[in-house]
């Protein structure tokens, strides 16, 4: 059988309380008896030489012995009534006794109990009238068993109320203190069944409540990274979903051009046609594979940190990419200071400004303008590239930076795009520490941040 | 043959399923996104329309609405089974994943055509005629006798007229899948075709390739 803790500490408890108490009941009703006896003695001992003084008084009176014998049958009744026997012996002679039967003389001077016909008696024998006579003295005092006794069940009576009401306050107050803990046990099985956001009431202050706060962090963490988890695993799973995508439309198309110039009967220009399709799909995949594989690089952190200028890198990636604008009928232009110094990898930041520059360029429709800048706000500096393009919608912004995913998948892949530059720039952007932001307005245009944190 | 439309963005894609079909003997029209398909739809009548799923401005899953009685065949690179399941449960009459076969999608567009009833039912060319509902064979007007085999040999050829078929191929489509043969039983069949039909000169040995009957 498996207890409980509370009835483990119920049991414990009630067992220790009635094995003390119940002792100390008998404990303190045996002192009360032996003080009772002890009284007594003192009080038979005082009518012992209170009866014998009188007794040799009495003897002086009379002049002659043979009247001590009537003497003594006076006392003998006297007494007799009073609970208290006596004899008187001279020498071995009997000369009157009244002692119930069973007494018999002890030898000491002390008093002595006895027991004779189920009742005690304190018994008393010394020589009086200056050795004439032994008188023995016997006192009923069985009335000092019967208040022991009496006592015994008054304390007996009481120590089982006492326990049982012990017994059913203690199982009430354990029940009620221990509620914390069956509640925070639900709440474990509940996790330990799966259930990550169950958590544990947290009322009072004691450790309880202390290991309940404990717990619920403790699950909350453990639901938080779940979630993480959960959000990552689904992400990779786009990727990978995108990624098969991506690879099978290219592949179809080379397998089939292969087949349709194997099979087919077909004219020179049409053969010629054919393979510039196979030879721009192979360049297709060529490039993902080359996106995927600079992603992959950058998250091994395999950076070079030197120190650039900002502006000149901008002024750069302007310059490389004014001849791709002035054909999109884009107007790009720089707005940033030389001599901006920052520590960064030089040929990821230009890679990370042109791919940023190269989607606004592509969001823009003939006569859009992008302007790439640069500011130094408190302990970092901010490139941003703003355009006034299509812009994006929230759930759009939510999405963009995850490999393969595009705003409008038809253009951009006309376009040559292959759904990786942004999440190459966010790789680039994390692996220096700095946070690339999106603001979009539908319609209107988009601004994207990177902000780099100046150590 | 079939008048077919075929919607898809990619534009190699789009070209070469079109080639194909148009190479079989079918009249095909093409549209690179949705809107485009949709408007196609309603101007003309097609016998089949072969749509991806993931089309710009409007989703095949949308263009199948507006298809009405003409049979419809999805060619997408979703795979999943839920994206299958709603593909078919729409009405679509099959489904194919890319990358696919051009042959598959051939046979797949013809199996369709003959369920529909919307395969011609005559291929008249020179002095031959074959009926393919009586799977039977003119020449002149006089029945030719072709043992099974050899008539599913020469459907099999004149379906993908113009494409070349390997003799491993042929034994697949022909023979079946578990046939164990000696991929020379091809070449005896072929004769016996090539004698008791007179084709010659259309239906080519293409030298490592296997056979072609061209028209």
């Amino acid at each position: 059988m498996r207890l409980k803790f509370r009835e483990k500490i119920y049991i414990v408890t009630l067992a220790l309380f009635l094995l003390f108490f119940n002792s100390g009941i008998f404990a303190l009703a045996f002192y009360s008896y032996k003080t009772n006896m002890d009284s007594a003695e003192d009080i038979a001992t005082q009518e012992y030489s209170v009866i014998a003084e009188a007794f040799y008084k009495d003897c002086e009176f009379l002049n002659h012995s043979s009247q001590h014998l009537r003497l003594m049958q006076t006392y003998g009744s006297f007494y007799s009534e009073r609970g208290v026997y006596l004899s008187f012996t001279e020498g071995e002679k009997d000369c009157f006794n009244n002692l119930p039967q069973g007494i018999f003389v002890p030898n000491g001077e002390k008093a002595s109990t006895q027991k004779a016909n189920g009742a005690r008696y304190l018994v008393i024998a010394q020589p009086i009238n200056d050795g004439m006579y032994v008188l023995t003295y016997a006192k009923d005092v069985s009335y000092l068993d019967k208040d022991f006794f009496n006592i015994c069940v008054v304390f007996v009576s009481a120590s089982v109320g006492a326990s049982a009401v012990l017994a059913v306050c203690l199982y009430l107050a354990l029940r009620k203190l221990s509620k914390p803990l069956e509640k925070l046990r639900t709440a474990t099985e509940n996790i330990a069944d799966g259930n990550f956001n169950a958590r544990a009431e947290e009322d009072g202050n004691d450790e309880f409540s202390l290991l309940a706060a404990d717990f619920n962090r403790m699950a909350e963490h453990i639901e938080q990274q779940l979630k993480s988890l959960e959000q990552e695993n689904k992400t990779k799973q786009r990727m990978l979903d995108n990624l098969a995508h991506e690879m099978r439309t290219p592949l179809t198309s080379i397998r089939g051009y292969a087949e349709y110039l194997l099979n087919a009967n077909i004219e020179e220009e049409e053969k010629a046609e054919s393979l510039e399709f196979i030879i721009s799909e192979s360049e297709r995949l060529k490039t993902i594979s080359e996106r995927l594989l600079d992603e992959a690089f950058i998250r091994e952190n395999k950076i070079y940190i030197t120190q650039n200028d900002m502006g000149e890198m901008i002024f750069g990636a302007v310059k490389k990419l004014s001849v791709s604008a002035a054909q999109a009928g884009v107007k790009l232009c720089a707005d940033a200071k030389a001599n901006l110094m920052l520590s960064c990898d030089k040929a990821l930041t230009e890679l990370l400004i042109c791919n940023l520059a190269q989607n606004a360029i592509k969001a823009c429709r003939g006569g859009g303008v992008v302007v790439i800048g640069c500011e130094i706000i408190n302990q970092s500096v901010a490139v941003s590239v703003t355009d006034n393009g299509v812009g994006m919608t929230s759930e759009q912004l939510l999405h963009i930076t995850e490999p393969f995913y595009r705003t409008d998948k038809s253009r951009s892949r006309n376009e040559g795009g292959t759904g990786l530059g942004l999440s190459l720039c966010k790789r680039i952007a994390d692996a220096h520490g700095a946070k690339l932001e999106f603001y979009s307005d539908f319609g209107k245009g988009t601004k994207a941040v990177v902000t780099f944190t100046i150590s | 043959m079939a008048k077919i439309l075929i919607a898809e963005d990619e534009r190699p894609i789009r070209n070469l399923i079109m080639r194909n079909l148009e190479l079989v003997g079918h009249t095909c029209v093409g549209a690179g996104d949705g809107l485009t398909a949709a408007r196609i739809i309603e101007s003309e009548s097609f016998d089949l329309m072969i749509f991806d799923i993931m089309l710009p401005e409007m989703s095949g899953f949308e263009l199948i609405e507006l298809s009405g009685n003409t049979p419809v065949i999805f060619v997408t690179a979703k795979e999943r089974l839920s994206d299958r399941l709603k593909g078919l449960s729409l009405g679509a009459d099959d489904y194919i994943v890319k990358p696919f076969e051009i042959q598959e999608l051939l046979l797949r567009v013809k199996a369709v055509l003959r369920r529909t009833k919307r395969e011609d039912q005559k291929l008249a060319f020179d002095d031959i005629l074959i009926d393919f509902s009586a799977r039977k064979v003119y020449r002149n007007e006089e029945e030719v006798i072709l043992t099974p085999k050899e008539y599913g040999l020469l459907e099999t050829l004149v379906t993908n007229r113009n494409i070349a078929l390997s003799r491993d191929k042929l034994l697949m489509l022909v023979w079946g899948y578990d046939y164990e043969g000696d991929s020379r039983t091809i070449d005896v069949h072929i004769r016996q075709i090539r004698a008791k039909l007179g084709l010659k000169d259309r239906l080519k040995t293409l030298y490592k390739t296997g056979y072609r009957f061209e028209l």
